[in-house]
């Protein structure tokens, strides 16, 4: 976790939950640790980590097993909805950036491309 | 009822005030920040409700008690200075933790003395600074308390130091219980915080969740808190 981010601790425990799913660290159907691991291993606090799981559990991205723990869900759509919804807050973000120096979409895509070659 | 309550607290040194009318309550479940400058008035807060000091008015009580020896009981207190003995052992340091408290856990000790490597043969002496704090802490959380204080406990050490301390209150953490931290150190513990209470001149200027402060300000608790203690 970012010591000096000041947006809610849990808003940054959702956004490092969510990346590790969609980078593949956890993949669907995995069980997730518990909340004290999880608290330990961000070094938060584990009724943050709570609010972050819950918050979570109602997007869908996991779900509880009861006896067994929480699991990230095997629904692929769920999955897919949820990096679609990153790719574009990510990509308004940038093209906000690039409006405040000149740059519209247009131009954006081209040095996409650029800098990718 | 809080697990913790603060009526109107007022403690005098002499003629000075060092808490002026402190009310607040803590709820079991807890990490709590006693945030303030040197001289604001943490130590006499703890002291207090450890039973340390006696009020000049107002009241504190733990668990529905004023301290006495059923708080004593409930309430595990690190202080800032060490009170331990140089001569004595790891080991009959042990001893003399589940002696006086019956919550106290030899077999949790032991295995968080293993994990630090510090071998319980030895005696203070030969410790190092940061060894030591580690000791202590190691006693204070081995108790099955309801309501851990802890006064200063990263000041003066290394950063490896300082993670296992907060690491090692994350682990034992527990919804019955509550962890007060009392420090000036905030940059180093807000993550691990629910709450932060900030304390000037004896009086409470601000108490809400870490989350809060950070929704309502845009800050981080630290940010907030060097605008707030500004000289």
């Amino acid at each position: 976790m970012n010591i000096g981010d000041s947006r809610p601790v849990y808003v940054q425990l959702i956004e490092r939950i969510y990346t590790m799913v969609l980078s593949g660290e956890y993949k669907p159907g995995d069980r997730l640790p518990t909340v004290r691991e999880l608290a330990g291993m961000m070094q938060a606090n584990p009724n943050t980590v709570q609010r972050a799981l819950f918050y979570l559990e109602d997007t869908g991205l996991i779900y509880t097993q009861r006896t067994t723990g929480k699991f990230i869900t095997e629904d692929p759509a769920v999955i897919e909805a949820a990096r679609k919804e990153i790719a574009e807050s990510v990509t308004a973000e940038y093209l906000r950036k690039m409006r405040q120096i000149g740059i519209g979409a247009d131009g954006a895509v081209k040095i996409i491309k650029e800098t990718e070659e | 009822m809080a697990l913790i309550e603060y009526r109107n607290l007022v403690k005098m040194y002499k003629n000075t005030p060092a808490l002026n009318g402190i009310d607040l309550d803590i709820p079991a479940g807890r990490i709590v920040g006693l945030l303030g400058p040197n001289g604001s008035g943490k130590t006499t807060l703890i002291k207090l409700t450890a039973g340390l000091l006696t009020p000049t008015a107002g009241t504190v009580t733990v668990d529905g008690f004023a301290p006495g020896p059923e708080t004593k009981a409930v309430v595990a207190y690190l202080p800032e200075r060490s009170y331990m003995s140089e001569w004595m052992t790891v080991e009959s340091f042990i001893s003399y933790f589940a002696d006086f408290y019956r919550d106290f856990d030899r077999v949790k000790a032991a295995e968080m003395l293993k994990r630090l490597n510090i071998d319980q043969k030895r005696t203070l002496k030969t410790l190092s600074k940061g060894t030591k704090e580690k000791v202590q802490l190691v006693l204070v959380m081995s108790r099955g308390a309801k309501a851990y204080f802890l006064d200063e406990p990263i000041a003066g050490v290394d950063p490896a130091a300082r993670d296992y301390i907060l690491d090692t209150i994350i682990r034992n953490y527990s919804e019955n219980a509550s962890v007060i931290i009392s420090t000036h150190l905030i940059y180093d513990i807000e993550n691990v915080l629910d709450d932060a209470v900030f304390i000037r001149n004896g009086q409470i200027v601000l108490a809400d969740s870490a989350d809060n402060i950070r929704e309502k300000s845009g800050k981080t608790v630290d940010m907030l808190f060097r605008e707030v203690f500004r000289c």
